[in-house]
Protein backbone atom coordinates (compact mmCIF):
# COMPACT_ATOMS: atom_id res chain seq x y z
CA UNK A 1 0.00 0.00 0.00
CA UNK A 2 1.63 3.77 -0.54
CA UNK A 3 2.57 5.34 2.07
CA UNK A 4 -0.18 8.61 1.69
CA UNK A 5 -3.24 8.25 0.66
CA UNK A 6 -5.11 10.69 -0.89
CA UNK A 7 -8.07 12.36 1.80
CA UNK A 8 -11.35 11.28 0.26
CA UNK A 9 -13.98 12.31 3.25
CA UNK A 10 -15.41 15.05 1.26
CA UNK A 11 -15.55 13.23 -2.32
CA UNK A 12 -19.52 12.36 -2.72
CA UNK A 13 -20.64 8.41 -2.99
CA UNK A 14 -21.00 8.04 -6.75
CA UNK A 15 -17.63 9.27 -7.15
CA UNK A 16 -16.06 7.06 -4.62
CA UNK A 17 -18.07 4.36 -6.40
CA UNK A 18 -16.62 5.31 -9.71
CA UNK A 19 -13.15 5.28 -8.40
CA UNK A 20 -13.55 1.31 -6.73
CA UNK A 21 -14.95 0.48 -10.41
CA UNK A 22 -11.91 1.91 -11.96
CA UNK A 23 -9.83 -0.28 -9.36
CA UNK A 24 -9.35 2.01 -6.80
CA UNK A 25 -9.31 0.15 -3.49
CA UNK A 26 -8.73 2.96 -0.97
CA UNK A 27 -12.67 4.44 -2.38
CA UNK A 28 -13.67 1.39 -0.87
CA UNK A 29 -12.11 2.04 2.63
CA UNK A 30 -14.15 5.31 2.75
CA UNK A 31 -17.41 4.15 1.50
CA UNK A 32 -16.39 1.43 4.80
CA UNK A 33 -15.94 4.69 7.10
CA UNK A 34 -19.00 6.42 6.14
CA UNK A 35 -21.32 3.23 7.01
CA UNK A 36 -19.71 0.95 9.76
CA UNK A 37 -21.57 2.42 12.67
CA UNK A 38 -25.26 2.01 11.62
CA UNK A 39 -24.40 -0.64 9.57
CA UNK A 40 -23.12 -2.42 12.66
CA UNK A 41 -25.80 -1.18 14.74
CA UNK A 42 -28.52 -2.58 12.16
CA UNK A 43 -26.78 -5.23 11.99
CA UNK A 44 -26.03 -5.83 16.30
CA UNK A 45 -30.41 -5.12 15.98
CA UNK A 46 -31.18 -7.99 14.23
CA UNK A 47 -28.73 -10.51 15.04
CA UNK A 48 -28.58 -9.69 18.74
CA UNK A 49 -24.82 -10.82 18.85
CA UNK A 50 -21.50 -9.88 17.89
CA UNK A 51 -20.23 -12.47 16.19
CA UNK A 52 -23.19 -12.90 13.62
CA UNK A 53 -23.08 -9.15 13.48
CA UNK A 54 -19.38 -8.86 12.02
CA UNK A 55 -20.31 -12.26 9.45
CA UNK A 56 -23.41 -9.89 8.45
CA UNK A 57 -21.29 -6.94 8.33
CA UNK A 58 -18.49 -8.41 6.60
CA UNK A 59 -20.62 -10.54 4.08
CA UNK A 60 -22.61 -7.56 3.57
CA UNK A 61 -19.47 -5.62 2.36
CA UNK A 62 -18.01 -8.33 -0.20
CA UNK A 63 -21.43 -8.42 -1.41
CA UNK A 64 -21.85 -4.30 -1.87
CA UNK A 65 -18.54 -4.60 -3.34
CA UNK A 66 -19.37 -7.08 -6.09
CA UNK A 67 -22.68 -5.41 -7.40
CA UNK A 68 -21.15 -1.92 -7.08
CA UNK A 69 -21.54 -1.67 -10.93
CA UNK A 70 -25.78 -2.06 -9.89
CA UNK A 71 -25.02 0.72 -7.79
CA UNK A 72 -27.72 4.12 -9.21
CA UNK A 73 -25.11 7.26 -8.80
CA UNK A 74 -28.01 9.16 -7.95
CA UNK A 75 -28.68 7.56 -4.71
CA UNK A 76 -26.79 7.86 -1.71
CA UNK A 77 -24.17 4.68 -1.24
CA UNK A 78 -25.45 4.34 2.60
CA UNK A 79 -29.51 3.26 2.28
CA UNK A 80 -28.37 1.28 -0.49
CA UNK A 81 -25.80 -0.55 1.87
CA UNK A 82 -27.73 -0.70 4.62
CA UNK A 83 -30.39 -2.98 2.65
CA UNK A 84 -28.22 -5.31 1.88
CA UNK A 85 -26.92 -5.65 5.88
CA UNK A 86 -30.50 -5.87 6.70
CA UNK A 87 -31.48 -8.77 4.16
CA UNK A 88 -28.00 -10.53 5.29
CA UNK A 89 -28.90 -10.54 8.42
CA UNK A 90 -32.56 -11.60 8.17
CA UNK A 91 -31.20 -14.38 5.94
CA UNK A 92 -28.61 -15.51 8.34
CA UNK A 93 -31.60 -15.55 11.07
CA UNK A 94 -34.18 -17.67 8.81
CA UNK A 95 -30.96 -19.94 8.06
CA UNK A 96 -30.71 -21.12 11.55
CA UNK A 97 -27.30 -20.76 12.08
CA UNK A 98 -26.72 -18.36 14.06
CA UNK A 99 -25.51 -17.66 17.48
CA UNK A 100 -27.38 -17.54 20.98
CA UNK A 101 -28.63 -13.87 21.66
CA UNK A 102 -26.34 -12.01 24.43
CA UNK A 103 -28.83 -11.33 27.36
CA UNK A 104 -29.01 -7.67 28.66
CA UNK A 105 -27.76 -9.15 32.17
CA UNK A 106 -24.91 -11.57 30.43
CA UNK A 107 -21.58 -10.99 30.58
CA UNK A 108 -20.54 -9.06 27.78
CA UNK A 109 -17.34 -8.15 25.98
CA UNK A 110 -14.50 -7.87 29.07
CA UNK A 111 -16.89 -9.48 31.70
CA UNK A 112 -18.75 -6.35 32.18
CA UNK A 113 -22.64 -6.87 31.50
CA UNK A 114 -24.34 -5.40 28.90
CA UNK A 115 -26.30 -3.45 30.95
CA UNK A 116 -23.72 -1.91 32.70
CA UNK A 117 -22.16 -0.80 29.39
CA UNK A 118 -25.30 0.43 27.66
CA UNK A 119 -24.49 4.04 28.46
CA UNK A 120 -22.05 6.16 29.95
CA UNK A 121 -21.79 5.81 34.50
CA UNK A 122 -21.06 9.36 34.41
CA UNK A 123 -25.14 10.06 32.92
CA UNK A 124 -27.84 11.66 35.16
CA UNK A 125 -29.04 7.90 36.79
CA UNK A 126 -32.87 8.48 35.34
CA UNK A 127 -31.65 8.82 31.74
CA UNK A 128 -29.30 5.86 32.18
CA UNK A 129 -32.91 3.78 33.20
CA UNK A 130 -34.22 5.15 30.25
CA UNK A 131 -31.86 3.75 27.82
CA UNK A 132 -31.56 0.30 29.66
CA UNK A 133 -35.48 0.49 29.66
CA UNK A 134 -35.83 0.93 25.71
CA UNK A 135 -32.93 -1.72 25.02
CA UNK A 136 -34.76 -4.14 27.55
CA UNK A 137 -37.66 -3.67 25.79
CA UNK A 138 -36.53 -3.83 21.95
CA UNK A 139 -34.73 -7.30 23.06
CA UNK A 140 -38.95 -8.28 23.90
CA UNK A 141 -39.80 -7.75 20.55
CA UNK A 142 -40.45 -10.41 17.93
CA UNK A 143 -37.85 -10.78 15.02
CA UNK A 144 -40.30 -9.09 12.72
CA UNK A 145 -40.90 -5.88 14.57
CA UNK A 146 -36.65 -6.11 16.11
CA UNK A 147 -35.89 -5.86 11.88
CA UNK A 148 -38.93 -3.37 10.78
CA UNK A 149 -38.06 -0.90 13.86
CA UNK A 150 -33.86 -1.22 13.00
CA UNK A 151 -34.17 -0.14 9.89
CA UNK A 152 -35.70 2.80 10.36
CA UNK A 153 -34.23 3.77 13.54
CA UNK A 154 -30.79 3.21 12.98
CA UNK A 155 -30.65 2.91 9.38
CA UNK A 156 -33.21 5.85 8.91
CA UNK A 157 -34.50 4.59 5.71
CA UNK A 158 -37.28 5.63 3.95
CA UNK A 159 -40.65 3.38 3.51
CA UNK A 160 -39.56 2.51 -0.58
CA UNK A 161 -36.36 1.40 0.91
CA UNK A 162 -37.53 -0.91 3.64
CA UNK A 163 -39.84 -2.68 1.48
CA UNK A 164 -37.41 -3.64 -0.31
CA UNK A 165 -35.24 -4.82 2.24
CA UNK A 166 -37.55 -6.89 4.02
CA UNK A 167 -39.57 -7.69 0.40
CA UNK A 168 -42.79 -6.23 0.81
CA UNK A 169 -45.17 -3.83 0.05
CA UNK A 170 -44.82 -0.86 1.60
CA UNK A 171 -48.60 -0.97 2.97
CA UNK A 172 -46.79 -4.03 4.69
CA UNK A 173 -44.04 -1.53 6.21
CA UNK A 174 -46.82 1.57 7.24
CA UNK A 175 -48.97 -1.41 9.47
CA UNK A 176 -45.84 -3.44 10.28
CA UNK A 177 -43.88 -0.49 11.58
CA UNK A 178 -46.79 0.74 13.90
CA UNK A 179 -47.36 -2.54 15.51
CA UNK A 180 -43.66 -2.77 16.54
CA UNK A 181 -43.75 0.84 17.54
CA UNK A 182 -46.67 0.14 19.87
CA UNK A 183 -45.26 -3.02 20.94
CA UNK A 184 -42.27 -0.83 22.13
CA UNK A 185 -44.07 1.39 23.90
CA UNK A 186 -46.33 -1.27 25.62
CA UNK A 187 -42.69 -2.62 26.68
CA UNK A 188 -41.34 -0.08 28.14
CA UNK A 189 -44.56 0.81 30.10
CA UNK A 190 -44.62 -2.69 31.70
CA UNK A 191 -40.99 -1.93 32.39
CA UNK A 192 -41.54 1.00 34.34
CA UNK A 193 -44.41 -0.15 35.91
CA UNK A 194 -43.29 -3.45 37.36
CA UNK A 195 -40.16 -1.56 38.46
CA UNK A 196 -42.57 0.82 40.49
CA UNK A 197 -44.15 -1.58 41.74
CA UNK A 198 -41.32 -3.40 43.33
CA UNK B 1 -58.69 15.67 26.60
CA UNK B 2 -58.93 15.57 22.91
CA UNK B 3 -61.77 17.18 20.64
CA UNK B 4 -61.49 14.42 17.58
CA UNK B 5 -63.01 11.06 18.98
CA UNK B 6 -62.17 9.70 15.61
CA UNK B 7 -58.52 8.85 15.79
CA UNK B 8 -56.60 7.99 12.08
CA UNK B 9 -55.26 4.28 12.30
CA UNK B 10 -51.57 4.61 14.06
CA UNK B 11 -49.97 3.65 10.58
CA UNK B 12 -51.23 7.09 9.36
CA UNK B 13 -50.25 8.84 12.15
CA UNK B 14 -46.34 7.43 11.98
CA UNK B 15 -46.37 7.51 8.41
CA UNK B 16 -47.09 11.62 8.90
CA UNK B 17 -44.58 12.19 11.36
CA UNK B 18 -42.41 10.08 9.14
CA UNK B 19 -43.31 12.32 6.30
CA UNK B 20 -44.10 9.35 4.23
CA UNK B 21 -48.32 9.81 4.20
CA UNK B 22 -49.78 10.48 1.02
CA UNK B 23 -50.60 13.61 0.09
CA UNK B 24 -54.25 13.36 0.01
CA UNK B 25 -54.16 11.91 3.83
CA UNK B 26 -51.60 14.38 5.02
CA UNK B 27 -54.14 17.67 5.92
CA UNK B 28 -56.88 15.11 7.32
CA UNK B 29 -54.16 13.61 9.80
CA UNK B 30 -52.59 16.91 10.14
CA UNK B 31 -55.59 18.51 10.78
CA UNK B 32 -56.48 15.97 13.67
CA UNK B 33 -53.17 15.88 15.33
CA UNK B 34 -53.12 19.61 15.82
CA UNK B 35 -56.31 18.80 18.00
CA UNK B 36 -55.73 15.68 19.39
CA UNK B 37 -53.22 15.72 22.79
CA UNK B 38 -53.85 12.16 22.86
CA UNK B 39 -52.00 11.52 19.54
CA UNK B 40 -49.57 13.87 19.76
CA UNK B 41 -48.86 12.28 22.77
CA UNK B 42 -48.47 8.76 21.44
CA UNK B 43 -46.76 10.09 18.74
CA UNK B 44 -43.59 12.36 21.31
CA UNK B 45 -43.37 8.94 23.61
CA UNK B 46 -42.70 6.88 20.31
CA UNK B 47 -40.05 9.68 19.05
CA UNK B 48 -38.55 9.64 22.61
CA UNK B 49 -38.06 5.72 22.61
CA UNK B 50 -36.76 6.07 18.81
CA UNK B 51 -34.14 8.86 20.05
CA UNK B 52 -33.48 6.44 22.90
CA UNK B 53 -32.22 3.41 20.66
CA UNK B 54 -30.57 5.89 19.15
CA UNK B 55 -28.25 7.00 21.87
CA UNK B 56 -27.59 3.34 22.94
CA UNK B 57 -24.40 2.20 22.87
CA UNK B 58 -23.07 0.66 19.97
CA UNK B 59 -21.91 -2.67 21.58
CA UNK B 60 -18.99 -3.29 19.28
CA UNK B 61 -15.61 -4.82 20.67
CA UNK B 62 -13.36 -1.73 21.39
CA UNK B 63 -11.39 -1.08 18.24
CA UNK B 64 -13.84 -3.39 16.23
CA UNK B 65 -15.05 -0.56 13.75
CA UNK B 66 -12.21 1.24 13.31
CA UNK B 67 -10.15 -1.69 12.31
CA UNK B 68 -13.10 -2.66 10.17
CA UNK B 69 -12.28 -2.15 6.73
CA UNK B 70 -7.62 -3.78 7.61
CA UNK B 71 -9.74 -6.96 8.06
CA UNK B 72 -11.93 -6.63 4.89
CA UNK B 73 -9.23 -5.76 2.82
CA UNK B 74 -8.07 -9.20 2.68
CA UNK B 75 -11.60 -10.42 1.43
CA UNK B 76 -12.11 -8.29 -0.88
CA UNK B 77 -8.78 -9.40 -2.51
CA UNK B 78 -10.13 -11.73 -3.97
CA UNK B 79 -13.64 -10.21 -4.99
CA UNK B 80 -13.48 -7.83 -7.90
CA UNK B 81 -16.49 -5.36 -8.22
CA UNK B 82 -19.17 -6.29 -11.00
CA UNK B 83 -17.34 -9.09 -12.40
CA UNK B 84 -18.01 -11.94 -10.10
CA UNK B 85 -17.24 -14.36 -12.28
CA UNK B 86 -14.35 -12.44 -13.93
CA UNK B 87 -16.12 -12.22 -16.98
CA UNK B 88 -15.64 -9.20 -19.14
CA UNK B 89 -18.26 -6.95 -18.54
CA UNK B 90 -18.24 -3.48 -20.02
CA UNK B 91 -18.27 -1.06 -17.03
CA UNK B 92 -21.06 1.50 -16.84
CA UNK B 93 -20.57 5.08 -18.14
CA UNK B 94 -17.98 4.23 -20.57
CA UNK B 95 -14.74 3.64 -17.69
CA UNK B 96 -12.23 1.34 -18.59
CA UNK B 97 -12.86 -2.25 -17.24
CA UNK B 98 -10.76 -3.26 -14.77
CA UNK B 99 -7.28 -4.47 -16.13
CA UNK B 100 -4.86 -7.39 -15.06
CA UNK B 101 -2.90 -4.20 -13.50
CA UNK B 102 -5.65 -3.21 -11.68
CA UNK B 103 -6.68 -6.58 -10.57
CA UNK B 104 -3.04 -6.98 -9.25
CA UNK B 105 -3.39 -3.61 -7.28
CA UNK B 106 -6.39 -4.57 -5.77
CA UNK B 107 -5.39 -8.34 -4.70
CA UNK B 108 -1.76 -6.75 -3.75
CA UNK B 109 -0.50 -9.50 -1.15
CA UNK B 110 0.04 -12.13 -3.96
CA UNK B 111 -2.76 -14.55 -2.84
CA UNK B 112 -5.10 -13.66 -5.55
CA UNK B 113 -6.80 -16.69 -6.27
CA UNK B 114 -5.47 -19.76 -4.66
CA UNK B 115 -6.47 -18.35 -0.70
CA UNK B 116 -8.07 -15.95 0.72
CA UNK B 117 -6.77 -14.71 4.05
CA UNK B 118 -9.56 -13.89 6.78
CA UNK B 119 -8.92 -11.06 9.32
CA UNK B 120 -8.64 -13.64 12.26
CA UNK B 121 -5.92 -15.46 10.51
CA UNK B 122 -8.40 -18.71 9.43
CA UNK B 123 -7.59 -19.70 5.83
CA UNK B 124 -10.17 -20.86 2.93
CA UNK B 125 -9.81 -22.21 -0.21
CA UNK B 126 -11.42 -20.09 -2.85
CA UNK B 127 -12.93 -21.85 -5.93
CA UNK B 128 -10.38 -22.04 -8.41
CA UNK B 129 -11.42 -20.50 -11.66
CA UNK B 130 -11.88 -22.87 -14.65
CA UNK B 131 -10.46 -20.58 -17.23
CA UNK B 132 -10.97 -23.64 -20.21
CA UNK B 133 -14.05 -24.04 -19.15
CA UNK B 134 -14.87 -20.12 -19.71
CA UNK B 135 -12.97 -19.56 -22.83
CA UNK B 136 -15.31 -22.35 -24.27
CA UNK B 137 -18.54 -20.96 -22.71
CA UNK B 138 -17.63 -17.97 -24.21
CA UNK B 139 -17.37 -19.28 -27.72
CA UNK B 140 -20.11 -21.42 -27.61
CA UNK B 141 -22.10 -17.98 -26.44
CA UNK B 142 -21.03 -15.85 -29.22
CA UNK B 143 -22.19 -18.83 -31.45
CA UNK B 144 -25.59 -18.97 -29.53
CA UNK B 145 -25.82 -14.90 -30.07
CA UNK B 146 -25.07 -14.92 -33.93
CA UNK B 147 -28.36 -17.36 -34.79
CA UNK B 148 -30.22 -15.66 -32.26
CA UNK B 149 -29.55 -12.15 -33.78
CA UNK B 150 -30.23 -13.85 -36.59
CA UNK B 151 -33.52 -15.36 -35.81
CA UNK B 152 -34.79 -11.94 -33.97
CA UNK B 153 -33.75 -10.27 -37.54
CA UNK B 154 -35.79 -12.73 -38.99
CA UNK B 155 -38.64 -11.87 -37.17
CA UNK B 156 -39.58 -15.33 -35.33
CA UNK B 157 -39.28 -14.68 -31.52
CA UNK B 158 -40.94 -11.67 -30.68
CA UNK B 159 -43.76 -12.81 -32.98
CA UNK B 160 -44.30 -15.86 -31.36
CA UNK B 161 -44.28 -14.31 -27.82
CA UNK B 162 -46.16 -11.31 -29.11
CA UNK B 163 -49.09 -13.28 -30.75
CA UNK B 164 -49.28 -15.22 -26.83
CA UNK B 165 -50.15 -12.47 -25.19
CA UNK B 166 -52.61 -10.52 -27.01
CA UNK B 167 -54.35 -13.49 -28.84
CA UNK B 168 -53.19 -15.84 -26.01
CA UNK B 169 -53.44 -18.51 -28.30
CA UNK B 170 -51.09 -21.53 -27.49
CA UNK B 171 -48.05 -21.23 -29.32
CA UNK B 172 -45.26 -23.57 -29.92
CA UNK B 173 -42.48 -21.70 -27.57
CA UNK B 174 -39.82 -24.61 -28.05
CA UNK B 175 -36.58 -22.37 -28.05
CA UNK B 176 -35.10 -22.26 -31.33
CA UNK B 177 -32.38 -24.54 -32.58
CA UNK B 178 -28.93 -23.02 -30.82
CA UNK B 179 -30.83 -21.40 -28.14
CA UNK B 180 -30.64 -24.34 -25.96
CA UNK B 181 -27.59 -23.59 -24.39
CA UNK B 182 -27.37 -24.27 -20.42
CA UNK B 183 -28.43 -21.01 -18.62
CA UNK B 184 -25.19 -19.41 -17.83
CA UNK B 185 -24.02 -19.74 -21.61
CA UNK B 186 -26.69 -17.49 -22.03
CA UNK B 187 -26.14 -15.33 -19.16
CA UNK B 188 -22.80 -15.02 -20.07
CA UNK B 189 -23.38 -14.47 -23.78
CA UNK B 190 -25.79 -11.59 -23.18
CA UNK B 191 -23.21 -9.98 -21.16
CA UNK B 192 -20.86 -9.60 -24.13
CA UNK B 193 -21.77 -6.69 -26.17
CA UNK B 194 -22.99 -7.58 -29.25
CA UNK B 195 -21.91 -6.40 -33.42
CA UNK B 196 -23.62 -2.71 -32.53
CA UNK B 197 -25.47 -1.90 -35.76
CA UNK B 198 -26.78 -5.83 -36.34
CA UNK B 199 -28.56 -5.33 -32.65
CA UNK B 200 -29.87 -1.53 -32.72
CA UNK B 201 -31.13 -2.54 -36.25
CA UNK B 202 -32.97 -5.75 -35.11
CA UNK B 203 -34.17 -4.01 -31.75
CA UNK B 204 -36.11 -1.45 -33.70
CA UNK B 205 -36.97 -3.69 -36.22
CA UNK B 206 -38.83 -5.80 -33.00
CA UNK B 207 -40.24 -2.25 -31.81
CA UNK B 208 -41.83 -1.64 -34.74
CA UNK B 209 -43.25 -4.94 -35.45
CA UNK B 210 -44.38 -4.77 -31.34
CA UNK B 211 -46.05 -1.45 -32.37
CA UNK B 212 -47.52 -2.86 -35.70
CA UNK B 213 -49.14 -6.06 -34.22
CA UNK B 214 -50.53 -4.26 -31.30
CA UNK B 215 -52.40 -1.62 -33.56
CA UNK B 216 -53.68 -4.13 -35.21
CA UNK B 217 -54.83 -6.16 -32.90
CA UNK B 218 -56.31 -2.94 -30.53
CA UNK B 219 -57.57 -0.63 -33.39
CA UNK B 220 -56.09 2.11 -32.00
CA UNK B 221 -52.86 3.41 -30.68
CA UNK B 222 -52.38 2.99 -27.18
CA UNK B 223 -52.00 6.93 -26.81
CA UNK B 224 -49.27 6.43 -24.38
CA UNK B 225 -46.06 8.28 -24.77
CA UNK B 226 -42.35 7.67 -23.53
CA UNK B 227 -42.96 10.55 -20.93
CA UNK B 228 -46.25 9.17 -19.90
CA UNK B 229 -44.21 6.20 -18.59
CA UNK B 230 -42.56 7.47 -15.38
CA UNK B 231 -39.18 7.11 -14.41
CA UNK B 232 -38.70 4.96 -10.90
CA UNK B 233 -37.28 8.22 -9.39
CA UNK B 234 -40.64 10.22 -10.11
CA UNK B 235 -42.49 7.39 -8.83
CA UNK B 236 -40.75 7.52 -5.76
CA UNK B 237 -40.71 11.49 -5.69
CA UNK B 238 -44.80 10.94 -6.01
CA UNK B 239 -44.98 7.94 -3.80
CA UNK B 240 -47.93 6.78 -2.72
CA UNK B 241 -50.09 4.78 -0.62
CA UNK B 242 -51.10 2.82 -2.77
CA UNK B 243 -53.05 -0.58 -1.96
CA UNK B 244 -51.55 -3.53 -3.69
CA UNK B 245 -53.55 -4.37 -6.35
CA UNK B 246 -54.49 -7.93 -7.00
CA UNK B 247 -56.86 -8.20 -9.78
CA UNK B 248 -58.69 -10.87 -9.16
CA UNK B 249 -58.77 -13.79 -11.96
CA UNK B 250 -61.27 -13.92 -14.56
CA UNK B 251 -62.30 -17.32 -16.04
CA UNK B 252 -60.31 -18.19 -18.89
CA UNK B 253 -60.88 -20.70 -21.41
CA UNK B 254 -58.04 -23.22 -21.15
CA UNK B 255 -55.36 -22.70 -23.17
CA UNK B 256 -55.24 -19.10 -22.57
CA UNK B 257 -52.01 -17.67 -21.20
CA UNK B 258 -51.86 -14.02 -21.02
CA UNK B 259 -53.39 -12.82 -17.52
CA UNK B 260 -56.85 -11.47 -17.87
CA UNK B 261 -56.01 -8.13 -16.65
CA UNK B 262 -53.34 -7.91 -19.30
CA UNK B 263 -55.93 -8.94 -21.87
CA UNK B 264 -58.66 -6.39 -20.86
CA UNK B 265 -56.45 -3.47 -20.63
CA UNK B 266 -55.26 -4.75 -24.36
CA UNK B 267 -58.66 -4.62 -25.52
CA UNK B 268 -59.24 -1.43 -23.94
CA UNK B 269 -56.43 0.14 -25.45
CA UNK B 270 -54.75 0.69 -21.99
CA UNK B 271 -51.57 -0.20 -20.84
CA UNK B 272 -50.66 -1.56 -17.65
CA UNK B 273 -48.17 -0.30 -15.57
CA UNK B 274 -45.82 -3.70 -16.71
CA UNK B 275 -46.75 -3.65 -19.99
CA UNK B 276 -45.55 0.80 -20.05
CA UNK B 277 -42.44 -1.03 -18.49
CA UNK B 278 -41.75 -3.96 -21.25
CA UNK B 279 -42.63 -1.15 -23.67
CA UNK B 280 -39.62 1.55 -22.97
CA UNK B 281 -37.54 -1.72 -22.09
CA UNK B 282 -38.51 -3.64 -25.32
CA UNK B 283 -38.59 -6.96 -22.84
CA UNK B 284 -40.95 -9.90 -23.59
CA UNK B 285 -44.27 -10.16 -21.60
CA UNK B 286 -42.29 -13.32 -20.26
CA UNK B 287 -38.68 -13.31 -19.70
CA UNK B 288 -37.38 -15.53 -21.92
CA UNK B 289 -33.75 -16.58 -22.13
CA UNK B 290 -33.42 -15.92 -25.81
CA UNK B 291 -35.20 -12.71 -26.16
CA UNK B 292 -33.91 -11.20 -22.94
CA UNK B 293 -30.58 -9.47 -22.96
CA UNK B 294 -28.94 -9.50 -19.62
CA UNK B 295 -28.12 -5.54 -20.12
CA UNK B 296 -31.50 -5.15 -20.71
CA UNK B 297 -32.57 -7.22 -17.69
CA UNK B 298 -30.14 -5.08 -15.97
CA UNK B 299 -31.70 -1.53 -16.82
CA UNK B 300 -35.37 -2.66 -16.51
CA UNK B 301 -34.77 -4.58 -12.82
CA UNK B 302 -35.09 -1.44 -10.80
CA UNK B 303 -38.41 -0.78 -12.11
CA UNK B 304 -39.81 -4.28 -11.89
CA UNK B 305 -38.51 -3.92 -8.52
CA UNK B 306 -40.36 -0.87 -7.54
CA UNK B 307 -43.47 -2.04 -9.62
CA UNK B 308 -43.43 -5.18 -7.29
CA UNK B 309 -42.75 -3.52 -3.85
CA UNK B 310 -44.99 -0.88 -4.75
CA UNK B 311 -47.79 -3.01 -5.49
CA UNK B 312 -48.14 -1.95 -8.87
CA UNK B 313 -47.41 -4.73 -10.80
CA UNK B 314 -51.37 -5.83 -10.11
CA UNK B 315 -52.15 -9.18 -11.91
CA UNK B 316 -48.66 -9.43 -13.95
CA UNK B 317 -47.03 -10.55 -10.48
CA UNK B 318 -46.21 -13.28 -11.56
CA UNK B 319 -44.22 -12.32 -14.33
CA UNK B 320 -42.74 -9.72 -12.68
CA UNK B 321 -41.92 -12.22 -9.97
CA UNK B 322 -40.21 -14.01 -12.86
CA UNK B 323 -38.31 -11.09 -14.46
CA UNK B 324 -37.12 -10.68 -10.87
CA UNK B 325 -35.63 -13.50 -10.42
CA UNK B 326 -33.72 -13.97 -13.65
CA UNK B 327 -32.17 -10.18 -12.78
CA UNK B 328 -31.15 -11.46 -9.51
CA UNK B 329 -29.77 -14.66 -11.58
CA UNK B 330 -27.46 -12.38 -13.13
CA UNK B 331 -25.67 -11.87 -10.13
CA UNK B 332 -25.87 -15.41 -8.60
CA UNK B 333 -22.81 -17.82 -8.39
CA UNK B 334 -23.92 -21.03 -6.66
CA UNK B 335 -22.96 -21.50 -3.18
CA UNK B 336 -24.28 -17.70 -1.83
CA UNK B 337 -27.24 -19.37 -0.16
CA UNK B 338 -28.42 -16.23 0.62
CA UNK B 339 -29.07 -15.41 -2.92
CA UNK B 340 -30.03 -18.29 -3.83
CA UNK B 341 -32.99 -18.62 -1.37
CA UNK B 342 -34.12 -15.04 -3.01
CA UNK B 343 -33.98 -16.36 -6.23
CA UNK B 344 -36.35 -19.11 -5.52
CA UNK B 345 -38.66 -17.58 -3.67
CA UNK B 346 -39.37 -15.55 -6.69
CA UNK B 347 -39.92 -18.11 -9.27
CA UNK B 348 -42.27 -19.92 -6.48
CA UNK B 349 -44.19 -16.81 -6.10
CA UNK B 350 -44.57 -16.39 -9.82
CA UNK B 351 -45.60 -19.83 -9.79
CA UNK B 352 -48.17 -19.64 -7.20
CA UNK B 353 -49.60 -15.78 -8.77
CA UNK B 354 -49.36 -17.42 -12.47
CA UNK B 355 -53.00 -18.90 -11.95
CA UNK B 356 -53.73 -19.48 -15.89
CA UNK B 357 -50.76 -18.14 -17.10
CA UNK B 358 -49.22 -21.52 -18.10
CA UNK B 359 -45.96 -19.61 -19.82
CA UNK B 360 -45.04 -17.88 -17.33
CA UNK B 361 -45.47 -21.47 -14.51
CA UNK B 362 -43.74 -23.23 -17.31
CA UNK B 363 -40.67 -21.15 -17.34
CA UNK B 364 -40.17 -20.30 -14.00
CA UNK B 365 -40.92 -24.23 -12.96
CA UNK B 366 -38.33 -25.12 -15.52
CA UNK B 367 -35.86 -22.26 -13.92
CA UNK B 368 -36.38 -23.16 -10.54
CA UNK B 369 -35.32 -26.73 -11.47
CA UNK B 370 -32.21 -25.76 -13.40
CA UNK B 371 -30.67 -23.41 -10.20
CA UNK B 372 -27.76 -25.01 -9.12
CA UNK B 373 -27.26 -24.75 -5.21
Amino acid sequence: MGAEKPDRSAQPDAELVQLVLGGENDAFDELVRRTRRPAYRLARRITRNHEDADDVLQESYIKAYRALARFQSQRAFGPWFLTIVARTALSQIRSGARRAAVALDAPGEGGIPLAERIADPSQDPSERQRLIDVEQAFDRLSEEHRAILALRVEGDLPYADIAAALDVPIGTVMSRLARAREALLKEVEELRAARFRR
Amino acid sequence: MTKNPIHPPSEDLFAYRDGELAPEKRSFVEAHVLGCSACRSMMDQVSALESEMRRGPDAAPPGYLEHLHEALRARLASSRPAAPENVPVPPPRGREAPTKKTEDRVSGDGNRRGKVIREAGRIEEAPRLPWGAILSTAGAGAAVLVVAVILVRGGFAPKAVHEKATRGTEVSQAPPAGTGAPESVGRRMAQVPPPAPSRDEAKQKKDERFQDQKLAKTGSASGQTENETRSVADEMAHRQDEPRAQAPQAATPEGLTAPPAAMKSLAAGEETPYQALLRKHRLPPVWSEALVPATALEAAAPELRFLYVTGKAGADSARVRLYLAEADRLHYTPGDSTLYDEIAKHYRRAIRLAGSDTETVRVATERLRSLPR
